[in-house]
C-alpha cells in the first residue's frame, strides 16, 4: 500500500490525463492492459456516474477497451447497476451478461438501491447473480457505492487476517482465554488467579476454599471452577 | 379423576349448558359417539359438570363457565387483567391428568411453570429430559409436559413425539403467537398429523391484541381455533360473581406537596411541548399514540415501540432525541411521584450536565426546565442550603392508618386476633423504601438515601437534626450509617441507567442486611432472595412504628405469625414479584388472610384480585377485608389508572366488536382433510397472482407429491425461517450439520447471517472458517444477509442497539468486500425478512435434485458432533479445547485417555505427546500446565497495579478492587 499523500498526487494526474486527451489515449491504451496496475479502469460509458465522485483515494482509468463497468483487479470486476434504471430496463443486465461471458473470477454485481420499494427487483438480480456467478453487493447511495468500488481496489492484494481469527500466541493470553471459559470467571479473575498461583497446575491443585479467597473470586465462582477443573473428562 | 374421553362424552350429554348451540359437526359426532361406546365399560367417567360439583373444586360462577367452555370445544380465552384464568387452568389440567393423557403446555413463562406444577399431582407431571432418547421415553408416558417449544418443534419434525396420541396443547400467553413463531410452527406440525386433539389458547392481555391489524383473527388462525371466548370486567356473570362480596374500600385522597405538584405541572408542560414538536416535525407520520396522556402511562415504550418501530430509521434525528426524552421525562415524573425527595433530586441532578445538555433535544434550556430543576433542589435543601429533605406526602397517612385507624377500627368490631395488614406497593423500590420507612423513620432513611446517591449532605438544619435526634435513632446509629455506607456503597454507574442504580441499591442493603441480622440468616442468598420478592414481615409494636426494632426479620409468614401472636403484623409486598408474577399477591391473600389491605400504589390487576379473593371467601360484610386506597388524586398518577383502564376497555370493546363481525372458515381449526387441500388451491392461485403479501391468508400448503428438503441445522431452530420454510410447503429436515445453515440442494449450501452475527463473526473470524469449510465441501456456497423485517433495510443505518458509530458499519462492508474477495465462489443474498428467504429458498428449489442427508452430516464430520461430545463433559471439554497445543483433532485422543487435570498434571511431557500425538502439542500443553506465564508488559499493567493495591488492603478493600478493577476495564475499552 502507498502512502495517502502519494496517492492523492496520483489521482490528480491520471484525473487530468483522463479527462482531456480522452478518444486519443483510450486508443492508445488498448495495447498494454493496463498503465498504472494501482488505478481503476473505467469504462467509459460509465463517465458522469456520480458514484465516481466518491471514489477519491485511488486513480481512475477511462477506458474503451473493458467489458465491465469498472475493473478493480487483475482478475476483478464490478458491473454498477442502479434499480431505477433497472426497473426501467428490465434487460439491459442480461445483454451485459452475456457479453461478460465468463471473465474475472470475481465479479462483483454493485446494486444500488434507490427505489422504494426494491424487494422485488432484488429478488430477480438475486436469481440473476446465482445463476451467473455473480457476487451481489448492495449500496443505499452514491457513496457508498463508490466507496465500495474503491475498496474493492484497495484491498485488491489485501491477506485476509482482518477477518480471520487472531490467534493468540501469547501462553499468558491463551490461558486467560480458556479460564474466563469457565461461565462465571472474568478476565480480572483468570489474571488475578494466575498471578496467585503462578501456574495452571497450581490452580487446578489448589482446593475450592484456597480458590475462594482468592480476591474477587468469592465462594459461587471458586465453587464452579473448581468443579469444572476437577471433574473427569468423561462423563460416567 | 375424569378419563380420557371424558370431555368427549359431555359433549352429547350436556347440551344445555352451552350458552351458545354448537354446531355440530357430523365427522365428530360418529368419532364420539364411537369414543362413548369404549368408554361404557369404564366405571369412572365424570363428566365435566359433575367434576365441578365435587367438594374441592373452588370455582367461583364465572370460572365454572370458563371452565366449561374450554373443556368443551377448542378455543382461545381472552380475560381481563386480574381475573386470573389461572385456576379454571389448573382444573382443566387436573381433569386431563391421566396416563393416558398427553397434555403439552407451551409458551410458559417460568414462574407459571412453576405455580402449576406446584399446584398439580406430581405424578401426572414430567420433566422434560434432556437426551432426545430419555424425551422419547418420556412422552410416552403421558400426564403433562411443560416443554420449550423449540424442542417440541424438532422432535415433532423428527416423529420423537407421537404425534397422532398428543391429547392436547394448552397454549399460555396466546397473544405472542404470531405467524412466523415456533409456537405456531409447532401446532401446525400438530394440526397436520393430529386432528382428534385439542388445542386451548389463554391470554389475559385484552390490549396485546388491538395491536398491528387484525390480531385476533390471525392469532386465531395461528392457534387452529374457532371459538373465541372474552371475559372481561363489565362482563354481566363477573359483575354478579363479584359485587355481592365487595370489600369495604375508603380512599384517601392525600394531597401532593406544592412542589411536587408544580414539578407534575412543569414536567407535564416540558411533555405537552416536546409532543407538539413532534407532531409538527412529523406531519405525515400518524402519530395518534403520542399523547401526553399516553407518555404517563406504564405501557408508553411499548406503544411508542409499536408505532415507530416500522419507520424508525425515517425519522430524524430531532425526532428520536424527543421519544428520548419523553421517556426520560417519564422517569422523573415518576420519580417525583413515588420516590422519596433526595433520590429525586439525584436522579434529577443527572440531566443537569453539561454532557446531557449537548446531548438532547433542549428541553433543558426551557423556563419549565429550570424550575423543576430549582424546586427539586428546594425539596431537599431549605433557605440556608441546609440538608432538609421533604417526607414523601404519603407517609404521614401511611403512619396514621397503621397506628390509629386500624387499632380504632379493630375496637370498634371487637376482633380479639391479631390485626394483619397488607401493604401493596408497585415495585421493589417502593416496598424497600416503605420499609426503610417504617423500621428506620422518614428522617434517617431520608439522610442514608442522600449518603447512598452522594448528594453532599452539607449542614443539617437544625429542625431536622433535632427531629432527628429525638427518634429512637439516636446519634450513635446514625454515625454508625454514616460509617457504614460510604465504604459499602458502590456509586451507581454514571449514565442514567435506573436498573442498574436499583440492582446496586440492592446489593448495598443486601450487605447491610447481612451484617446485622446475620444471627437469625443462616443462608445470605435466601436473604437476597427474600429481598427481591420484596416480602418482608414484621413485629409492629403498636407504640409507634418509627420506634420498631425488627429482630424477627425475613419470616416465613405462618412462623412469623406464630412468634408473635398479639401485635399487629405489616406486610409489604409489590404487585407482582420476579420469582411468582401475579400469582404472588394471590398466595400472599390465602397465607395472610389480612383484615386490611393498604393500596400504596394503584394497580388494575391487583385491585381485581382482592376483589375476586373476596368473593371466594364470601363473607359476610362485617368479616370481609377493608382497603385503604392511598391515592394522590388529580395527578398523574389517578390520570394512569384511570387511563389504563380505558385502554384495556377499549381493548375489549374492540375484540367484541371483531368477534360480532368475524367471519370464521370451517376448516379453520385444521381438523378436516379437505381444509389442507383448500388452503394448498387457494396458495396456489394466489402465487400465480403474485400476490405474496396476502399469502397469510394460507394456513399450511403442502405441495401433494414429492415435497422438496431442505436440510436445516439444528441451532437454527432458535430462528423464524424453518417456520416459514415448513410453511411454503417444502419439507424440513432438522440435523446436526457441521457446514452450512441451511442445505437447498447436494451443491448449494447456505449459511444464514443476521446483521448481528454478520458483524459478529466477521470480527470474530468464524465467518471466514465457516466459509472456507463451504468452499471446500459444496459447489454454491451462499452467505444469506439477513434483515429484520421490521427494522430498516438498510446496512448503514443505526440497526444496533448499541453505540455502533457509522464508521464501524462502513468497516462492515470493507470486511465483506474482503471476504468476496478471499471467496469469489460464495454468493450473497440480501433478504429483507425470512418470508422472503422462505419464498427464495422455495424458488431456488425449484427443478433441482434433492440434498442427502447422510452426505450431509458427513461431511466435515471430522469435526466432533454433538452426539460424540455427550460423552465428554463440556465445561472441560471446552477449557482443554482452548489451551495451546490442544486442537479439535486431538482432543479426542486426549479426553479419553486422560482421565482429568490432576492426571494430566502427573504426566510427562512424553505421555502428553502421545496422547495428542503431536511432538509440538505435548510440548506446549506441559508448558502452560507447569511453567508460569507472566503478562506481557503493557497488556494488564493496570491489573498487576491493582494487584499490588489489594494485598497491601488486605481483603477490607475487597470492595474497593473490585470497583477500581471495573473502572479499569472500563478505561481500556
Amino acid at each position: 500500500m502507498l502512502p495517502t499523500s502519494a496517492k492523492q498526487s496520483k489521482i490528480d494526474t491520471s484525473a487530468g490525463m483522463a479527462a482531456t486527451p480522452s478518444t486519443s489515449n483510450s486508443t492508445v491504451a488498448t495495447a498494454k492492459p493496463s498503465s498504472n496496475p494501482h488505478s481503476v479502469l473505467v469504462h467509459s460509458k460509465q463517465r458522469g456516474n456520480p458514484i465516481l465522485k466518491s471514489i477519491q483515494n485511488v486513480p481512475l482509468e477511462y477506458r474503451d477497451d473493458i467489458v465491465p463497468d469498472y475493473v478493480v483487479g487483475r482478475t476483478s470486476c464490478v458491473l454498477y447497476l442502479s434499480l431505477k434504471y433497472h426497473n426501467l430496463n428490465p434487460d439491459y443486465i442480461c445483454q451485459r451478461l452475456k457479453t461478460l461471458g465468463k471473465m474475472y473470477d470475481l465479479r462483483v454485481l454493485l446494486v444500488q438501491v434507490d427505489t422504494p420499494e426494491p424487494h422485488n427487483a432484488l429478488k430477480s438480480l438475486t436469481r440473476i447473480s446465482l445463476l451467473a456467478d455473480l457476487t451481489m453487493m448492495l449500496a443505499w447511495n452514491h457513496e457508498e457505492a463508490g466507496k465500495i468500488i474503491e475498496t474493492y481496489k484497495q484491498f485488491e492484494k489485501r491477506p485476509p487476517d482482518l477477518i480471520m481469527e487472531r490467534v493468540e500466541s501469547n501462553p499468558h493470553q491463551k490461558l486467560v482465554t480458556a479460564l474466563t471459559n469457565i461461565k462465571p470467571v472474568n478476565k480480572t479473575d483468570a489474571v488475578t488467579l494466575l498471578q496467585t498461583f503462578g501456574n495452571l497446575g497450581n490452580i487446578i491443585t489448589a482446593s475450592e476454599e484456597r480458590l475462594s479467597q482468592v480476591i474477587g473470586l468469592g465462594p459461587r465462582k471458586a465453587k464452579k471452577l473448581h468443579k469444572t477443573l476437577q471433574e473427569p473428562f468423561l462423563s460416567k | 379423576m375424569m378419563s380420557e374421553a371424558a370431555a368427549d362424552a359431555v359433549v352429547e350429554e350436556s347440551p344445555p349448558v352451552e350458552p351458545e348451540p354448537v354446531e355440530t359437526d357430523t365427522a365428530k359426532l360418529l368419532e364420539t359417539s364411537a369414543a362413548l361406546q369404549e368408554d361404557d365399560e369404564l366405571a369412572n367417567i365424570v363428566t365435566a359438570e359433575e367434576y365441578l360439583m365435587r367438594k374441592d373444586v373452588v370455582l367461583l360462577e364465572y370460572e365454572k363457565q370458563m371452565y366449561l367452555d374450554l373443556v368443551l370445544e377448542d378455543g382461545l380465552l381472552v380475560c381481563a387483567k386480574g381475573l386470573s384464568y389461572e385456576r379454571v387452568l389448573i382444573h382443566i389440567l387436573k381433569s386431563f391428568s391421566d396416563a393416558g393423557n398427553l397434555i403439552l403446555v407451551i409458551n410458559s413463562s417460568d414462574w407459571e411453570e412453576q405455580y402449576y406444577k406446584s399446584k398439580l399431582d406430581p405424578k401426572y407431571v414430567h420433566d422434560v429430559a434432556n437426551t432426545a432418547t430419555e424425551r422419547e421415553r418420556v412422552y410416552l408416558e403421558g400426564g403433562l409436559q411443560f416443554v420449550s417449544t423449540r424442542i417440541l418443534v424438532v422432535d415433532l419434525l423428527k416423529q420423537r413425539i407421537p404425534i397422532e396420541l398428543i391429547t392436547g396443547i394448552i397454549v399460555l400467553r396466546a397473544h405472542t403467537i404470531i405467524e412466523s413463531c415456533q409456537e405456531a410452527f409447532a401446532l401446525r406440525l400438530y394440526r397436520q398429523k393430529n386432528k382428534t386433539g385439542f388445542i386451548k389458547a389463554f391470554s389475559n392481555s385484552a390490549e396485546a391484541f388491538t395491536i398491528g391489524y387484525s390480531h385476533v383473527e390471525r392469532t386465531m388462525r395461528n392457534l387452529f381455533v374457532k371459538n373465541l371466548f372474552i371475559w372481561p370486567r363489565f362482563h354481566a356473570s363477573v359483575r354478579n360473581a363479584l359485587h355481592p362480596w365487595q370489600a369495604q374500600t375508603i380512599e384517601l385522597h392525600v394531597p401532593l406537596t406544592p412542589s411536587q405538584t408544580s414539578i407534575q405541572t412543569h414536567i407535564l408542560d416540558i411533555m405537552n411541548f416536546l409532543v407538539r414538536e413532534i407532531k409538527r416535525i412529523n406531519r405525515t407520520v400518524d402519530m395518534e399514540a403520542v399523547t401526553v396522556e399516553n407518555c404517563v402511562t406504564k405501557k408508553f415504550h411499548k406503544i411508542l415501540q409499536a408505532q415507530l418501530d416500522c419507520i424508525w430509521h425515517q425519522l430524524n434525528s430531532q425526532t428520536k432525541l424527543i421519544v428520548a426524552d419523553l421517556k426520560i421525562l417519564r422517569s422523573l415524573m415518576i420519580s417525583t411521584m413515588y420516590h422519596d425527595a433526595v433520590s429525586a433530586y439525584a436522579l434529577m441532578k443527572r440531566y443537569r450536565s453539561k454532557e446531557y445538555a449537548l446531548s438532547n433535544s433542549g428541553w433543558t434550556l426551557l423556563d419549565a426546565a429550570e424550575q423543576i430543576f430549582t424546586i427539586s433542589k428546594q425539596r431537599v435543601f431549605n433557605g440556608q442550603q441546609e440538608f432538609e429533605p421533604e417526607a414523601c406526602p404519603k407517609w404521614q397517612p401511611l403512619t396514621e392508618l397503621l397506628t390509629q385507624d386500624v387499632p380504632g377500627d379493630m375496637r370498634r368490631c371487637r376482633r380479639t386476633e391479631q390485626p394483619k395488614v397488607l401493604i401493596l406497593c408497585q415495585d421493589a423500590r417502593t416496598c424497600h423504601q416503605l420499609k426503610q420507612y417504617l423500621t428506620q423513620g422518614g428522617s434517617r432513611f431520608l439522610l442514608q438515601q442522600a449518603l447512598h446517591h452522594e448528594v453532599p449532605v452539607g449542614k443539617l438544619s437544625d429542625k431536622y437534626a433535632k427531629e432527628g435526634q429525638c427518634r429512637a435513632a439516636p446519634k450513635p446509629v446514625k454515625s454508625e450509617a454514616l460509617k457504614q455506607e460510604p465504604a459499602s456503597s458502590q456509586p451507581p454507574p454514571g449514565g442514567p441507567d435506573e436498573l442498574a442504580q436499583l440492582l446496586s441499591e440492592n446489593d448495598v442493603e443486601g450487605q447491610h442486611f447481612e451484617d446485622t441480622y446475620m444471627l437469625t440468616m443462616t443462608q445470605p442468598v435466601e436473604l437476597l432472595e427474600s429481598l427481591e420478592a420484596a416480602m418482608d414481615v414484621k413485629p409492629d409494636p403498636d407504640a409507634s412504628i418509627f420506634e420498631s426494632i425488627p429482630e424477627l426479620e425475613q419470616f416465613d409468614v405462618t412462623a412469623a405469625l406464630a412468634a408473635v401472636p398479639h401485635q399487629p403484623y405489616i406486610c409489604l409486598q409489590t404487585f407482582k414479584t420476579e420469582r411468582e408474577g401475579f400469582m404472588a399477591l394471590e398466595h400472599m391473600l390465602e397465607q395472610l388472610q389480612p383484615h386490611y389491605v393498604v393500596m400504596y400504589n394503584t394497580n388494575v390487576a391487583a385491585i381485581r384480585q382482592i376483589e375476586v379473593f373476596e368473593a371466594r371467601r364470601r363473607l359476610p360484610p362485617a368479616d370481609r377485608m377493608k382497603v385503604y386506597f392511598l391515592i394522590h388524586a388529580k395527578s398523574v398518577e389517578e390520570q394512569a389508572y384511570l387511563t389504563s383502564l380505558r385502554r384495556e376497555k377499549a381493548a375489549f370493546e374492540l375484540i367484541i366488536d371483531t368477534k360480532s363481525k368475524m367471519v370464521i372458515p370451517e376448516y379453520q381449526d385444521g381438523k378436516t382433510d379437505e381444509a389442507f387441500i383448500l388452503y394448498k388451491t387457494y396458495d396456489d392461485e394466489l402465487v400465480e397472482d403474485n400476490a405474496q403479501s396476502r399469502r397469510a391468508g394460507g394456513q399450511a400448503p403442502k405441495t401433494p407429491k414429492e415435497t422438496a428438503k431442505v436440510i436445516v441445522d439444528m441451532r437454527e431452530f432458535r430462528s423464524d425461517l424453518p417456520c416459514l420454510i415448513h410453511k411454503r410447503g417444502l419439507e424440513v429436515l432438522p440435523l446436526t450439520i457441521s457446514i452450512g445453515d441451511y442445505i437447498l440442494t447436494p451443491e448449494v449450501c447456505v449459511e444464514r447471517k443476521s446483521i448481528s452475527d454478520l458483524i459478529g463473526s466477521l470480527n470474530s473470524g468464524r465467518l471466514y472458517n465457516q466459509c472456507v469449510q463451504m468452499q471446500r465441501h459444496y459447489a454454491k456456497p451462499i452467505l444469506l444477509i439477513e434483515f429484520d423485517q421490521n427494522k430498516p433495510f438498510h446496512l448503514q443505518g443505526k440497526f444496533m442497539l448499541s453505540q455502533q458509530t457509522t464508521s464501524a458499519n462502513a468497516d462492515i462492508v470493507q470486511k465483506l468486500q474482503l471476504l468476496t474477495l478471499h471467496f469469489p465462489k460464495l454468493r450473497l443474498i440480501w433478504s429483507p425478512s425470512p418470508y422472503a428467504t422462505a419464498q427464495l429458498f422455495e424458488e431456488l428449489k425449484l427443478g433441482k435434485p434433492e440434498p442427502d442427508p447422510q452426505q450431509a452430516v458427513a461431511l466435515g464430520s471430522e469435526e466432533p458432533t454433538a452426539g460424540e461430545q455427550l460423552h465428554f463433559n463440556s465445561g472441560i471439554y471446552d477449557f482443554l479445547l482452548r489451551l495451546p497445543g490442544v486442537n479439535t483433532r486431538s482432543i479426542h485422543g486426549l479426553m479419553r485417555h486422560g482421565g482429568s487435570m490432576r492426571q494430566l498434571l502427573l504426566r510427562s511431557q512424553k505421555e502428553l505427546e502421545d496422547l495428542l500425538q503431536s511432538q509440538e502439542g505435548g510440548k506446549l500443553l506441559y508448558d502452560i500446565l507447569h511453567v508460569a506465564h507472566l503478562p506481557e508488559k503493557d497488556e494488564v499493567a493496570g491489573s498487576t497495579a491493582l494487584l499490588a493495591a489489594g494485598k497491601q488492603f488486605g481483603s477490607g478493600a475487597h470492595n474497593r478492587f473490585r470497583k477500581a478493577a471495573a473502572e479499569s476495564r472500563r478505561g481500556r475499552r
